[in-house]
């Protein structure tokens, strides 16, 4: 079936419309994205010229142990510190949907800790950390707690990330409060009539009703964690201190996160052919965890009633 | 659907033409990339000149990039000022980059600049890589006279037989001492072998009811110096003459054990907790040499600018890194750096780079820095500068430098990677999951392929 004029005329016009995005996609999405392809097979300081060293690069970074140190580290953050977060910003969303007095200003201060910009938060975070000086001590100390120091020892270390990621859990809790409240109030009534405590309500109203929204930050949060840079980077450049010291890890590299260990190859090691070949592994795994997350996710919304 | 196959082909074609000019953009390896980057950049150059021109007559314009911020950055405009007013030819425009980042970046792209400042480290990393020039053209050209810098100033920028940049400051580390402290311990004299430093340090120690360091006796903090100052004083080295790494040399073993041992006497939670608090109060009015709870520190010639800036009370003495008993000849061992000026092999103002550093290199501009920003003269004739000798400190911490016993980095491509391996390998061995021997061995066995 051939196209009417005016189908052709819609399609040029359409083609036109979009060509800013797609030039920008082209320049900005796919011409980087088919560099750092052909960068993955040449040794590279990212300003002489590129020399081929066909599937080097991939063999270096499987030999590597920093590699898989930091891909360990990264997964931890994945499923810990991710669950961890998603499970304060629900706890926080309950809380803010209740009716009470101060409502406003308890939201707003749940939620202050997201627009306070990382490098300062993280900043601060490390002043908490303090072993001597820091709140987080300080309030242990009231247990009887002698506490540890947090950032210099590799037991503790990814801990204190958890910490500080559970902490800015504002936009989660935003999300899951609008789906909480979302949930037809009938429900609860229709629970409350047949003597459905606080806790049986929680589990079988709100968690399956809001199930869907939780897979889907829990996915955006998965991704984001592949993504895990900024925090690690302040902490480990802080600890190192002036001229040198610590690991560029941190203790034992205990935060060397996948996308620092990507940085630190291609902007300090000067070998952009191997961390153009980790973006790749990365972009990989990202792919295929995301992919079986979807999978799940359709189980666990289907079985939930959701949709 | 032809359409479609159309604009499929199109989108394919685009595509193929932004990957063979990914191929060729980065080095310039094609000739229509070079063709047309020579275009692109007579055409911007150009442009750009024009207008420089413009703002300052006749002079060309050289961009130098500093790695400084804050006031040591109004202090390198200082120097930027006094040059653009005692000549006319050029007109250099700096910029604040901290980021060396953005520094590789912009020398990959179109947009590097004439002169960058680096520490030397870098600069053998970045001669390396091809990133920046040797400089021995200029100096043969103009017979230029290199005795006026400290041989080791020029040997830390030299790869070969070739200068890569000049040295605008040195640096070292020496020892403080907390001489109240120290006497209080029951001695009068700071230690001049690692034994003796190591009897001071346990006398010395105070440990506090919470199991705590309330002074901590030895240097342990920071872990560069321990890293490294420690290590040389026993004579230890991490590569040798021909830049091999040498991680199981017995110097570092021995320095590495007698660290263990003192940690051993007072638990390594005592001793996490101390640096982790001095970690974050390093160089602020709470760091615990300025508070009075290190006996012995091992730091550079800034810090009794610092101390006095901040009110420390603290009565502190400077010494050299002691040796030890067998080999006392050690005594002050320490490592040489200096920062550095180089020209990027992009740069496109070479020759106003080339007399722009001379300046900042040579008596007036370096002075301006080094006594702006409290760092040492590479410049031999800065060492009896009245100027320079009269900030606190650095009259002992030249002639330090007089004796000429820096320890230079070795010529090798991965050495950021190689201290990254060390690094994490040390964090092991304070924490007790390794013997010095068996981290080193780790160290040798993960450094084997280093270049």
């Amino acid at each position: 079936m051939g196209q009417t004029v005016t189908e052709r005329r819609n399609f040029r016009n359409g083609l036109l419309f979009a060509l800013p995005w797609i030039l920008g996609f082209l320049a900005f999405s796919v011409y980087p994205l088919l560099s750092s392809l052909y960068y993955s097979f040449t040794k590279f300081n990212a300003v002489t010229t590129p020399e081929w060293v066909g599937l080097n690069n991939f063999k270096d970074i499987f030999s590597d142990p920093l590699v898989w140190k930091s891909l360990g580290n990264t997964l931890f953050m994945a499923f810990v510190s991710m669950p961890v977060t998603l499970a304060t910003a629900l706890i926080l969303a309950l809380i803010v949907t209740k009716n009470f007095r101060g409502k406003g200003l308890v939201r707003t201060v749940f939620f202050l800790p997201s627009v306070i910009p990382m490098v300062a938060a993280t900043m601060v975070w490390i002043w908490m950390f303090n072993p001597t000086y820091g709140y987080i001590n300080q309030i242990l100390s009231w247990f009887g707690i002698n506490g540890p120091a947090w950032l210099l020892d590799a037991r503790f270390t990814k801990w204190a990330l958890v910490l500080m990621g559970s902490w800015n859990a504002g936009t989660t809790m935003l999300v899951c409060m609008a789906a909480l409240q979302e949930v037809p109030s009938s429900y609860y009534e229709s629970a409350s009539i047949d003597g459905a405590n606080a806790l049986r309500k929680f589990f079988s109203i709100s968690l399956p009703s809001i199930a869907h929204v939780l897979v889907y930050q829990a996915i955006l949060s998965f991704i984001n964690t592949f993504q895990y840079f900024q925090q690690v980077k302040i902490i480990v450049t802080a600890n190192q201190g002036l001229k040198g010291g610590s690991g560029g890890g941190g203790p034992e590299n205990s935060i060397l996160m996948y996308p620092l260990y990507l940085y630190q190859n291609g902007f300090e090691f000067l070998k952009m052919g191997k961390a153009s070949a980790m973006a790749w592994l990365l972009f990989i795994v990202v792919a295929i965890l995301t992919v079986v997350m979807t999978k799940a996710s359709r189980k666990v919304t289907d079985s939930a009633g959701g949709e | 659907m032809k359409k479609k196959s159309i604009f499929a082909l199109t989108v394919a074609a685009v595509m193929t033409a932004g990957l063979l000019s990914a191929c060729g953009g980065a080095g310039g390896s094609t000739a229509t990339t070079a063709a047309t980057t020579a275009a692109t950049t007579a055409a911007t150059t150009e442009a750009t000149t024009a207008a420089a021109t413009e703002a300052a007559g006749d002079a060309k314009v050289v961009t130098y990039w500093y790695n400084n911020s804050g006031d040591e950055a109004l202090v390198y405009e200082e120097a930027i000022a006094a040059y653009n007013a005692s000549q006319s030819a050029y007109k250099v425009e700096g910029l604040s980059v901290t980021d060396a980042q953005k520094l590789i970046v912009a020398m990959s792209s179109n947009e590097s600049p004439d002169v960058i400042k680096i520490s030397n480290q870098q600069a053998l990393q970045y001669q390396g890589n091809g990133l920046i020039d040797s400089l021995e053209s200029y100096i043969s050209a103009e017979n230029f006279d290199l005795g006026i810098y400290s041989p080791q100033s020029l040997s830390a920028n030299s790869a070969g037989d070739a200068l890569y940049g000049l040295p605008l400051t040195a640096y070292t580390i020496q020892m403080f001492y907390n001489k109240d402290l120290l006497e209080a311990a029951g001695y009068t004299e700071p230690p001049k072998t690692m034994e003796e430093m190591y009897e001071m340090a346990v006398e010395a120690t105070v440990i506090g009811s919470d199991g705590n360091f309330e002074v901590l006796g030895y240097p342990l903090f920071p872990y560069a110096s321990a890293r490294q100052e420690l290590i040389y004083g026993f004579g230890g080295r991490w590569w040798d003459d021909s830049n091999k790494p040498t991680p199981q040399h017995e110097g570092i073993l021995a320095s590495l054990n007698l660290n263990v041992q003192y940690r051993d006497l007072y638990g390594k939670d005592a001793v996490n907790n101390f640096i982790g608090t001095a970690n974050t109060n390093r160089y602020t009015e709470q760091d615990m040499f300025f508070q009075g709870k290190q006996l012995f520190r091992l730091d550079g010639s800034w810090l009794p600018t610092m101390m006095e800036g901040f009110g420390s009370t603290v009565n502190w003495g400077i010494a050299l890194i002691p040796g030890t008993e067998a080999n006392p000849e050690l005594q002050g061992s320490s490592r040489f750096e200096t920062d550095t000026l180089s020209i990027p092999t992009t740069a496109k103002e070479k020759d106003g780079a080339w007399d722009f550093l001379k300046w900042q290199c040579g008596p007036e501009g370096a002075k301006i820095i080094d006594v702006g920003t409290g760092n040492l003269p590479a410049l031999k004739a800065l060492y009896e500068d009245a100027d320079v000798l009269a900030k606190p400190g650095f009259a002992e911490f030249i002639d330090a430098l007089q004796t000429e016993k820096g320890i230079q980095y070795p010529i090798m491509n991965d050495l950021a990677e190689y201290w990254n391996i060390i690094n994490a390998s040390l964090d092991e061995v304070y924490a007790g999951t390794k013997t010095p021997e068996q981290a080193m061995e780790e160290v040798a066995a993960a450094a084997a392929n280093l270049s």
